[in-house]
């Protein structure tokens, strides 16, 4: 790094996603250009070679995902950057990586749907499409920065967290998140663990040096890592497989694979929570965001203080697993939460209606423009 | 004596290829050169070229909350459709700073500052039109001075590869000819 006397940047939210990509020891980027994510591919095109790694311009995002999986098969950190479009493209990808139990980051910077939409428009209207895209309804967890700081470190614990739990992992952004620039300060950036790849010991079946490469004992547990093409042979399969691999239908042992693949994420869901939380005695509204809404809620919050109201404010930075102890343990006296979202069905209000228990729920929706904090605050009883 | 507080929102609006998210960019440079917080956000069509180009540019002493502003402290604007547009969106007292050679309806508000200048004609001029975009930034620190127009140059040569420094001075010399424009300007102001 250049010798500098103040560690002052100015920085986008996609350059910061590929700066925590490489400090979490990504090693592997292939992606197809798309705004508002193309900011992304370009810094990992730039940079990621003259870091020991591999960038790749893919033909298609379907082949971007692919060549991503392969690669973190093959044991390197692997990250593909897209948008909606790219996304629906990558989707069965997304679903082999799952089942496969390939970690595997991808960064999902949001523009405005259906279809191609708004190439330069915001939205947060892939929260449903992301969450939702297995069949079978497994967990994909999403993490959504709303700062450059926050792409940078969500974007760390996303590739920590697909490690630990061998399973596809999102960095939900969205076009104002990603394209807009800010003064920075890189003292400020928590301190942040980077793992290595647990690899397997040699645990020889007595069939000829094979192992099984999803043994687990519990089915809470993840399976150590065999990287295909190693001295180990790995069976790897996207069809429904026991735990050696191999394809097999309705069995005990290849039903408790497909158990295991939700139970792994759900028995580390409460370490995943993350929020940030600015909670007021005495208030009887919550704010809840998520990605850009949540710098329009501060505002709202800081005006709504600045005029001796009283509001709380709880940022959601883990979509999903959703934060259920967190949001609850935050609405003590809370009688009415607000929940701003780019979208106009409400998705994430959707999603936390069982989080609830007597509040009043009530969405502040908009599509093709932003959110004002006025918008936000005529909520606010 | 307490210093007042600067909070600057400004819209840089025009088209694209008329440099208008770049020169957001140096406001924004220049004013993190400063130590002020700062916050850059474009917005545009589809269209490499032609297409609108806007970006919102915050300088301020204080953490900035939202990117998203929908009223400016000032408006500057490189064509009609941006006039048109952000006219209405400067905040009373405010200013709206515009290039006057390509405008043919020009603004008619009276309760903010309207400062012209013939930035284009001016490039023209100075036979290159690609620095129009410095002019313009040079006429709105004339007037509101948010950042030193020596910061600017520093942040130039920060942002600029170093191929390209051989046209700091031709750029410092328009930052320079556009404040001298925006001083002599057919001022209207507010009230």
């Amino acid at each position: 790094m250049e010798a500098v006397q103040s560690m002052v940047r100015i920085r986008s939210g996609n350059q910061m996603v590929a700066e925590g990509a490489l400090r979490a020891g990504c090693k592997f980027f292939a992606g197809y250009p798309i705004t508002p994510a193309s900011g992304i591919y370009k810094l990992m095109i730039d940079m990621l070679p003259g870091r020991g790694g591999v960038a790749l311009s893919a033909p298609d995002e379907i082949s971007a995902l692919a060549y991503c999986v392969g690669a973190s098969l093959r044991g390197q950190k692997a990250m593909t950057a897209t948008s909606g479009p790219g996304w629906a493209l990558m989707i069965e990808t997304v679903q082999y990586a799952l089942m496969t139990e390939t970690p595997v980051v991808i960064a999902m910077v949001q523009r405005l749907g259906p279809s191609t939409g708004g190439a330069t428009q915001n939205a947060q209207g892939d929260v449903l499409l992301v969450e939702h895209c297995t069949s079978g309804g497994y967990t994909i967890p999403v993490f959504t920065p709303s700062t450059p700081i926050e792409c940078y470190e969500l974007t760390h614990i996303a590739f920590t967290w697909s490690e630990l739990l061998r399973t596809p992992v999102v960095v939900m952004l969205d076009k104002e998140v990603g394209m807009t620039s800010e003064d920075i300060d890189y003292m400020t950036i928590h301190d942040l663990t980077t793992l290595s790849r647990q690899r397997s010991i040699q645990r020889d079946n007595g069939k000829n040096g094979a192992m099984d490469t999803y043994y687990f004992e519990n089915p809470e547990d993840v399976p150590s890592f065999v990287p295909v093409g190693g001295q180990i042979k790995a069976t790897v399969t996207g069809s429904a497989h026991n735990k050696a691999g191999k394809l097999q239908k309705n069995s005990p042992e290849t039903l408790e694979v497909l158990y295991h693949l939700q139970k792994k994420i759900d028995a580390h869901a409460n370490q995943m929570e993350l929020v940030k939380r600015d909670l007021q005695d005495g208030a009887r509204t919550l704010i809840l965001s998520y990605g850009i809404t949540a710098r329009t809620a501060r505002e709202a919050v800081r005006r709504i203080r600045n005029n001796n109201g009283k509001v709380s404010w709880l940022n959601v930075l883990s979509l999903f697993p959703v934060p259920a102890n967190k949001i609850r343990a935050s609405l003590h006296n809370i009688e009415r939460i607000i929940i701003p979202e780019e979208n106009f069905g409400g998705q994430y209000r959707s999603v936390l209606c069982n989080v609830f228990d007597k509040q009043e729920i009530v969405g502040v929706n908009k599509l093709g423009a932003m959110i004002t904090p006025d918008e936000i605050i005529a909520k606010v009883v | 004596m307490t210093k007042k507080i600067l909070n600057e929102e400004n819209i840089f609006a025009g088209f694209g290829g008329q440099g208008v998210l770049s020169m957001g960019m140096m406001l924004a440079y220049a004013g993190m050169i400063e130590n002020k917080e700062v916050c850059w956000m474009p917005s545009y069509g589809p269209e490499m070229r032609g297409g609108t180009a806007n970006c919102i540019v915050i300088v301020s002493d204080e953490q900035i909350s939202s990117p998203i502003v929908t009223k400016f402290d000032s408006a500057i604007v490189l064509n009609q459709p941006s006039l048109d547009k952000f006219e209405s969106a400067v905040k009373p007292d405010g200013l709206l700073l515009y290039d006057s050679t390509n405008i043919i309806n020009p603004p008619t508000r009276e309760d903010i500052m309207i400062v012209p200048i013939a930035a284009s004609a001016e490039a023209m001029k100075m036979e290159n039109t690609r620095i129009m975009n410095m002019i313009v930034l040079g006429g709105l620190l004339g007037v509101r001075p948010i950042v030193q127009i020596e910061t600017v140059i520093e942040a130039l040569r920060k942002v600029l590869p170093e191929r390209h420094h051989k046209l700091i001075p031709l750029n410092e010399k328009a930052l320079r000819r556009g404040m001298e424009l925006a001083g002599s300007a057919a001022v209207v102001t507010a009230g």
